[in-house]
């Protein structure tokens, strides 16, 4: 096969994979099936998917593609540090309707009317953290080496389709979290350091492969 | 005098019998089925499950929990078919809470999807409004209000 149209397809595979984690919650809070369930059937085998493709971008030396891969991931996840001091604050200053990463937890391992515990707070806080990761994937495969500042342009969408989504909804707080004051700078601001961090690593990592990090 | 006292004593004693099955019967009456709500399902139990959790989502509430009552009881050697969801979301919960720490006792709002002995799906509740006015907090009323719009119009949409 042509090595232009297998990257392609790699490229492709990864970006299907990536986007199935962020809405995986919007979806069971929307009705169509439940966290326990997603996580096992859709969202592990996603990640593990991920991993292969990106050893075989390594393999056949696609290096354009495992570099995204990489870069993606690790800004997104460092993106997320920043996405989640805004909101951690945002939490504290009561200007969100809950502990999302806590929430996650509590879904994914079926123990929302215990609530939660070491081991669903991790696993919230893991599934927030690949989210992060996710769509740093996309970012950096599709706009990797753009400016930051198309990073943090990416963050506003995200933000938007969150407040937009029906994990929003289902939380009581009116349209886009409306009801809450608060709740929508937060969103937005959290949202817009993360891509802004992400798209600021993705650039610095993407065009300088020795910057901070040898990869 | 004897007599009268007696004929008094067993007229208060037959008087109190009276009352005290009347008000039992009509306590028993009116928790058992004057305040329950119930919507017919042309549905199945278990897809109208799926598509409450769906409405539930689209009303701005949450599923915190999935009790299959059928499932359990299969265990006592009953065959029914009944599940009951528990709703509510984060915002309702703190306020009623903030309002009346022992808001736990009616909260979160139960919904039960069951299937009676003619095979026909049911959907029943009783009116948050109903069990929350127990409280006697004006400020619990209202949201007990808003809930019993949404389940209103929750219900109002199965088919």
């Amino acid at each position: 096969m042509n090595t232009r149209i297998s990257k392609i397809i790699v490229a492709l595979v990864v970006l299907a994979m990536a986007g199935i984690s962020p809405n995986l919650y919007p979806a069971a809070m929307a009705g169509y099936g439940d966290m326990p369930f997603f996580s096992k059937w859709l969202l592990i085998p996603s990640i593990v998917i991920i991993g292969g493709m990106f050893l075989l971008a390594k393999k056949q030396q696609y290096n354009i593609i495992s570099r995204r891969i990489w870069v993606g991931a690790l800004a997104g996840i460092i993106g997320t540090v920043g996405l989640e001091i805004i909101r951690i604050i945002g939490f504290k200053m009561g200007w969100m309707p809950g502990d999302l990463p806590k929430l996650l937890g509590v879904l994914m391992t079926d123990r929302f009317m215990k609530g939660p515990s070491t081991w669903s707070n991790i696993l919230g806080y893991t599934y927030h953290y690949w989210n992060g990761a996710a769509f740093g994937l996309i970012y950096t495969l599709i706009l990797g080496y753009k400016p930051w500042w198309y990073g943090a342009i990416y963050g506003i969408l995200i933000g938007t389709g969150f407040l937009l989504s029906p994990a929003v909804n289902a939380m009581g707080v009116g349209f886009m979290g409306s009801d809450l004051p608060g709740m929508i700078p937060v969103v937005y601001t959290a949202h817009v350091v993360f891509g802004a961090i992400l798209g600021y690593l993705a650039y610095k990592w993407l065009r300088n492969n020795a910057w901070l990090l040898k990869m | 005098m004897i007599t009268s006292n007696k004929y008094l004593k067993s007229t208060l004693a037959l008087l109190s019998a009276v009352l005290l099955i009347g008000l039992s019967s009509q306590n028993g009456f009116s928790q058992s089925n004057s305040d329950i709500v119930k919507v017919k399902s042309s549905s199945s139990v278990e897809q109208t499950v799926s598509n409450l959790k769906k409405m539930v989502s689209n009303n701005g509430m949450m599923v915190m929990g999935n009790l299959n009552q059928g499932q359990v009881l299969s265990m006592t050697g009953i065959s029914i078919n009944s599940q009951t969801l528990f709703v509510g979301n984060p915002q309702v919960g703190k306020k009623l809470f903030s309002a009346d720490a022992g808001a736990g006792v009616v909260v979160p709002v139960r919904i039960n999807i069951y299937e009676d002995a003619d095979g026909q799906t049911w959907v029943a509740y009783i009116p948050p409004s109903k069990t929350l006015s127990n409280f006697n907090n004006p400020k619990i009323d209202k949201i007990a209000g808003m809930l019993d719009q949404k389940l209103q119009k929750m219900t109002g949409m199965i088919q």
